[in-house]
């Protein structure tokens, strides 16, 4: 009889209303709540109190959704401004002094108030309900780590600094413009990005539904887990690192000084043993964002799902020890560059262990070629595109001569952009339908895409090329070189074809909100579910 | 869908068949590396347009064989296991066959020149927003011309001629044939030396010098460039390499 009871408390039907919330004195009012009726997840918004106050992991995933596309709308502005001024030769835009100002802050914005809220945002909406939980662990905490980002961002966009997004110093240290503020923001930034990773490592290993075994929780979690545990080891040595940067500036100390003990060449050790793996926190959630989309859209179970999850532990390894192969020509020594050269290749193996598992999830499936559908291809060719011009670039020798140029910039923007921003890009349409209970305009989101798609195909392409051909990143002007032009010119039209997609995918949002058709079957929008199981609320990989 | 694939393909194609067709995009073919940096360019490049081509035919051909309504058999995949073996090692010969081409010539590139060869060194010094060369001894090329001076203030003791300082396009003159140590610093902050058609990189930290050897072996004029951020001018850091016979 016992046994039975446990059974039935372990099935999924009984499992939202498990001995689990009884037990937690903390959660005893949210299991007695009622659940929410499906009217549409932006309801808070409409109310100051809610707006600020509220703990509920949905709404304050949609508050780091609007918080992200909105910087993403700014620094992609940046970026735009960018390619305005490399469209020809000579100064078109902007003068010498303006230029580095530019490249820094969408460096900076795109990575730490874009990607990151963008992975939290998802991470939280996402997160809690698949694997069961009511909520995140710490709902204040995550409420407070939301709100850390507005004035982090605050001081980023008040610095307006120009010193790269990399800050090598002595230059961020002797010359940098107002660095202090964009020091302040970014130790916000990574304050609450390291809340956010406690609390989603707290939320799936302790408040998963009974039954759900780690072995079991699907691959998105698992991205989030493993970006989280990234996100715990490293962050604390950025802060560090910024916190040392700020007192060289401030109070006169030389830890990063030419003047000091270790020089500034430590900077660059302890800012890419962050950056490496800050990189694999943008690129984790995306894979796992591929993962749920290809085996949904597919109507097919995940290929070889604990290759999938031990390939991306062994790209979280790896990914914290490679960061050396950033620093190939700043003359470490032979047996550093030997060292990093072999983990760096390494991370090739069990990235394409995730490429031909994504290819054969697709393999015997039915296949709907829907809009989140064809952003998740975005990402495999982005990805693969990223992924081969990044091995070509970690041959030392080649290194040697495209370090330092577009070749490396069209390397990360293939990985980044072509790969996670559209991975993700997919989950805002896959869940458009669930949020706010209204369809998109379909075809506005296939002209969305396709300009997005030809758009960064052809500015990642031609900026690989120009770097080839040997024009350095961070050039203002390129008099010298009219050679390059055509190819600045070709990066130029498809920025700008993205952009125009990015600015059809908020028309896009914003009309669909408003009078977009209502949706049937607010589980299954897409009509995925005829003849599979339903994997959203009960994933069983 | 196939259309797609196909743009995305040829695109591909067409990008790399570019960087094949111009002769010595990666390097010039004109110091002692260049030509083997050449070759694992090359190398790397065909390989990846293999694969490329590989996956994303794969890619296309999964999309339409199983589009959602044909009425083709779904067969489930057996042996799952032995073909994650498979491609894991495959992928792991492809790493170890590049990273076996590449030792070889990172270790000769880094090496220091062996003791029965001579070799002269030249310092490069990085400024905001110049270069400034020190030599061992006159330039052969240019001793009659005033480009290059007597340093009155004697910065490095065994430099006792170097070119102007913060002038606009330094030129820096090597011999064809010769090995130099170029002994690389900077006094303010990080730049970097990069003669692009010499496939010669290296960093200029203040505070440290970073030696590294260069033998040109074709006469010419190559330009240097800066190639870490710097500064407002960072672009206009230029200077030119006179390789004289």
């Amino acid at each position: 009889m016992a046994c039975m009871a446990r059974s039935l408390l372990m099935s999924e039907k009984y499992a939202q209303f498990n001995v689990y919330y009884l037990i937690d004195w903390r959660c005893n009012v949210l299991a007695t709540a009622k659940m929410p009726q499906f009217t549409s997840d932006l309801a808070f918004l409409k109310n100051f109190r809610t707006l600020l106050g509220t703990t509920n992991h949905k709404e304050i995933g949609i508050l780091y959704f609007i918080f992200s596309l909105v910087n993403f709308l700014l620094a992609g502005t940046f970026a735009l401004i960018i390619r305005m001024e490399l469209f020809q030769p000579g100064q078109q835009f902007v003068d010498s002094s303006t230029y580095p100002t530019l490249f820094t802050m969408h460096g900076t914005l795109m990575i730490f108030f874009v990607i990151f809220p963008l992975n939290a945002a998802f991470g939280n909406y996402l997160v809690p309900t698949l694997v069961g939980a009511r909520d995140m662990y710490w709902p204040r905490w995550n409420n407070a780590a939301f709100w850390m980002l507005i004035p982090g961002a605050f001081f980023v966009y008040l610095s307006m600094t120009n010193i790269g997004w990399t800050a090598y110093p002595p230059f961020s240290i002797v010359q940098g413009k107002d660095v202090e503020f964009w020091v302040v923001g970014l130790l916000l930034a990574g304050t609450s990005s390291l809340i956010a990773s406690f609390n989603f490592l707290m939320t799936v290993f302790f408040m998963r539904k009974p039954g759900l075994s780690l072995s079991k929780v699907d691959l998105f979690t698992w991205s989030i887990i493993i970006t989280s545990l990234i996100q715990t080891f490293a962050t604390p040595i950025i802060t560090t690192a910024l916190v040392l940067l700020l007192a060289d500036r401030v109070l006169g100390t030389t830890f990063f000084a030419v003047s000091g003990v270790a020089g500034p060449v430590l900077w660059q050790h302890v800012f890419w043993a962050y950056s490496h793996p800050a990189v694999y926190i943008m690129i984790l959630p995306a894979m796992g964002v591929t993962s749920l989309l290809i085996s949904k859209f597919s109507r097919n179970e995940i290929f070889g799902y604990q290759s999938m999850v031990a390939s991306m532990a062994g790209i979280a390894l790896l990914g914290m020890s490679v960061w050396g192969h950033h620093m190939y020509t700043v003359g470490v020594g032979a047996q550093v560059d030997y060292f990093f050269t072999f983990l760096t290749f390494l991370i090739a193996v069990p990235s394409g262990i995730k490429t031909f598992n994504w290819l054969l999830t697709m393999y015997g499936g039915r296949i709907k070629l829907e809009v989140p559908m064809l952003f998740s291809i975005a990402f495999l060719i982005g990805f693969l595109f990223g992924g081969l011009t990044g091995v070509i670039l970690n041959v030392t020798p080649v290194n040697l001569v495209i370090h330092d140029t577009y070749w490396v910039i069209g390397h990360f923007h293939f990985v980044i952009i072509g790969g996670g921003v559209s991975a993700l890009t997919g989950l805002v349409y896959y869940l458009f339908p669930r949020v706010t209970g209204r369809m998109y305009d379909r075809k506005l989101a296939l002209a969305h895409f396709w300009l997005w798609f030809i758009g960064f195909m052809l500015a990642f392409n031609a900026m690989g090329i120009v770097g080839a051909l040997g024009m350095p990143r961070r050039y203002f002007d390129y008099s010298a070189h009219p050679e390059w032009a055509i190819w600045n010119q070709i990066a130029t039209i498809g920025a700008v074809l993205m952009g125009l997609g990015i600015l059809l995918w908020v028309i896009n949002m914003i009309l669909s909100l408003i009078k977009g058709p209502q949706v049937e079957n607010r589980d299954d929008p897409f009509g995925l579910e005829e003849e599979s199981l339903n994997t959203y609320l009960h994933p069983s990989h | 869908m196939r259309k797609r694939m196909m743009i995305s393909t040829s695109m591909f194609a067409s990008a790399i068949g570019f960087l094949l067709s111009t002769n010595g995009t990666v390097a010039g073919g004109s110091s002692e590396y260049s030509s083997s940096i050449e070759f694992l360019f090359l190398a790397g490049m065909v390989v990846s347009i293999g694969l490329g081509l590989f996956v994303l035919i794969m890619l296309a051909y999964l999309l339409f064989r199983y589009r959602e309504n044909t009425s083709v058999v779904r067969k489930k995949i057996k042996n799952e296991m032995k073909l994650e073996i498979a491609w894991t090692l495959i992928a792991l010969v492809l790493v170890g066959v590049a990273f076996v081409l590449t030792v070889p010539v990172l270790s000769e590139i880094v090496s220091p020149p062996g003791t029965d060869e001579t070799y002269e060194m030249v310092m490069i010094e990085g400024h905001q927003f110049s270069w400034q060369f020190y030599y061992e001894s006159v330039p052969a090329y240019n001793q009659t011309s005033g480009d290059i001076e007597v340093d009155s203030s004697n910065k490095y003791p065994g430099f006792p001629y170097q070119s102007r300082p913060d002038e606009i396009n330094p030129k820096l003159y090597l011999q064809v044939g010769k090995t130099y140590l170029l002994n690389v610093t900077s006094v303010d902050v990080i730049h970097s030396f990069y003669v692009y058609d010499l496939s010669f990189k290296i960093d200029a930290v203040p505070g440290t010098f970073n030696v590294f050897k260069l033998k040109i072996l074709k006469a010419g004029e190559y330009e240097i460039k800066c190639a870490e951020y710097c500064g407002f001018n960072h672009y206009g850091m230029y200077g030119t390499l006179i390789a004289y016979e």
